[in-house]
């Protein structure tokens, strides 16, 4: 399979992307150390649930052009209260992230069929997390555009 | 009775959703409850109006008002598991008729 996909790629002439950097955050200390680095995208700073980033680090991670990922995996396998202090915490990032200007990118992060969601579900997702729905449709897909475009 | 004026009357969408894994209606319908439950609560469920219209065959139609659109949305996005096995469920179409969405769904 995956080598007809890459024959196929061959010939049509599509060129291989570029993977893009992107580094898991969590606690605190691996957030302000992310956000320092050269890395594009910091994924899920807050898998534990508890508010690892604050506005500090939002603003390093905005200077050095990092952009911050939101999984909808997470949320899926966390149990019942996990998912709640998730969602508490996320919703509180996202309103920095707006007040910073953060760039913001949803996506489901899945590691098998099970876990893939559609746009419209990611849409509904950011809007559950408190953005627009012109925000959250930009965070699926301008902004890992961008993202994909500067690595290139 | 009186009908009640257009103006009175909720607006409702119907969403058709497709089910991945192997599951009976009656499973579906459950873990889609309980999934609306669990988010939105009971308050949040009767506000949405929800209710399962139809399922055959993994796809099915469901229904609620039109302001809770997007939070039915994220409450079937948030099925992972039916009766303990992997599953998701992804939305086929939304509309405002049941007529159009079965015309979309081919019946």
């Amino acid at each position: 399979m995956y080598y007809d996909l890459f024959a196929f790629r061959k010939e049509e002439g599509f060129s291989p992307a570029k993977p893009v950097k992107s580094t898991k955050g969590g606690t605190e200390e691996a957030n302000k150390k992310i956000a320092r680095s050269r890395t594009q995208v910091l994924l899920d700073p807050m898998d534990s649930g508890k508010m690892t980033i604050d506005t500090a680090t939002l603003q390093v991670a905005k200077d050095n052009d990092i952009a911050i990922a939101v999984t909808f995996r997470q949320f899926l396998n966390a149990s019942k209260f996990k998912r709640i202090r998730l969602i508490v915490a996320y919703r509180k990032l996202i309103q920095l992230c707006l007040k910073k200007k953060n760039r913001i990118i949803l996506a489901s992060g899945a590691e098998d069929e099970f876990e893939l969601r559609s746009p419209e579900q990611l849409i509904a997702f950011g809007v559950f997390l408190g953005l627009t729905r012109q925000q959250a449709k930009w965070a699926i897909s301008k902004a890992p555009e961008y993202v994909m475009e500067a690595q290139q | 009775m009186k009908p009640f004026p257009p103006t009175l009357r909720e607006k409702r969408r119907y969403i058709e959703f497709k089910v991945h894994g192997p599951t009976t209606e009656k499973d579906v319908s459950q873990a889609i409850s309980n999934s609306v439950l669990s988010l939105f609560g009971e308050d949040g469920y009767a506000r949405a109006n929800f209710s399962i219209i139809e399922y055959e065959k993994g796809v099915g139609i469901c229904r609620c008002t039109h302001e809770w659109l997007d939070n039915i949305l994220i409450a079937l996005a948030f099925v992972g598991q039916i009766k303990g096995e992997k599953a998701r469920i992804t939305v086929l179409s939304v509309s405002g008729t049941l007529k159009t969405i079965r015309k979309a769904k081919g019946i």
